[in-house]
């Protein structure tokens, strides 16, 4: 990847009303619009890659997010901030692939880690250690609401505030969600180990 | 706006190399994690997204009528709801509300039973042990307190 590309991404931040005004100004939409994509593209993809986990689903889920963003932005009213709504949209575009790939959902959770497992492994797109495998099939077999804080907060150090908002639920729940995945992780790994 | 004129904007001053810094570390936990993406993934994206969103011509699609029936009946029971509940002394967020609704309408496959469960997912409940476990590690709040007694 891209070590070099994030540096050149945040040259330029415009505020929401600046983005808005311009993607909704016919004559700018096309440069407001690519705006938008450099200011937000890759913190997007990094919160969808997690859920959905391949590169493939990772680009069609975003491309997906940006199309619809395109078309509903001009009836974006900012009741809620820019990168509510847009994370908000990419996590819903994510969950509904992910289940959309899993119709079985009540698959045992040691099924889950084993194909989780076996998905990485072969990925040409992940180069991750045997720590990290596990860590990440651990987190593929949690509920969904424990999977996006978790990712959420331990790999993007979004804020429970800014989580809150995004996933439309209290901090107390998120906070609690949180913990109840931190401690099924540790024992998951502790039962690796050993 | 570039980065130098942010340094100084309002007043605020913000340690040196500091949005450098953050999107190093970003990067540096991205290696962790071990996922990659194609060379220039990022670069060409936004040709991609304008190829994409130029060329996507509006189709009529058929609904089936068992998620065009549930959709409408989610519709009218949060519209009911907004409209009961609301304060309507001014107008609130229910724009914003519909065209989230509408965003919703434009892909009914994506209205899954589980999706409807996600929204309204009762929290797992937590043992005793866990609970004092977890409130030992977390500042007491009365709003957590109170989801749990």
């Amino acid at each position: 990847m891209t070590a070099a590309s994030l540096n050149n991404k945040y040259d330029y931040f415009l505020s929401d009303i600046e983005l808005i005004a311009l993607i909704t100004n016919r004559e700018t939409a096309n440069k407001g619009f690519g705006l938008l994509l450099n200011q937000y593209q890759e913190r997007l993809y990094w919160h969808v890659r997690r859920i959905v986990l391949s590169h493939e689903d990772a680009d069609d889920v975003l491309q997906n997010v940006f199309i619809k963003v395109f078309r509903y932005l001009p009836n974006f009213k900012g009741d809620s901030s820019l990168y509510t709504w847009l994370f908000r949209i990419a996590t819903n575009e994510a969950i509904g692939l992910i289940k959309k790939r899993k119709p079985n959902i009540n698959l045992p959770d040691d099924e889950i880690k084993e194909e989780v497992v076996a998905k990485l492994k072969s990925d040409p797109y992940f180069n991750g250690d045997d720590a990290m495998l596990h860590l990440k099939a651990a987190i593929a077999s949690l509920p969904e609401k424990q999977m996006l804080v978790f990712n959420m907060k331990y790999f993007e150090g979004t804020k429970y505030n800014d989580m809150a908002e995004i996933l439309e639920t209290s901090v107390g729940a998120l906070k609690a969600s949180y913990h109840h995945a931190v401690k099924k992780i540790e024992m998951y790994i502790k039962e690796v180990q050993y | 706006m570039n980065q130098s004129d942010r340094h100084t904007k309002e007043g605020f001053s913000l340690p040196d190399q500091y949005f450098e810094q953050s999107a190093k570390q970003m990067l540096r936990r991205i290696q962790e994690e071990g996922f990659e993406t194609p060379a220039n993934y990022f670069d060409a994206l936004e040709a991609k997204i304008h190829q994409k969103k130029t060329s996507k011509t509006k189709v009529f699609r058929l609904i089936p009528i068992k998620w065009a029936s549930a959709a409408a009946v989610v519709l009218l029971a949060v519209g009911s709801w907004v409209f009961l509940m609301g304060d309507h002394s001014e107008s609130f967020s229910e724009e914003n509300e519909l065209v989230y609704l509408e965003y919703l309408m434009t892909d009914p496959s994506f209205i899954t039973e589980q999706d409807l469960e996600f929204y309204f997912e009762e929290e797992e409940e937590m043992d005793d042990e866990t609970l004092f476990e977890y409130l030992e590690e977390e500042e007491l709040d009365w709003e957590t307190l109170e989801e749990f007694i």
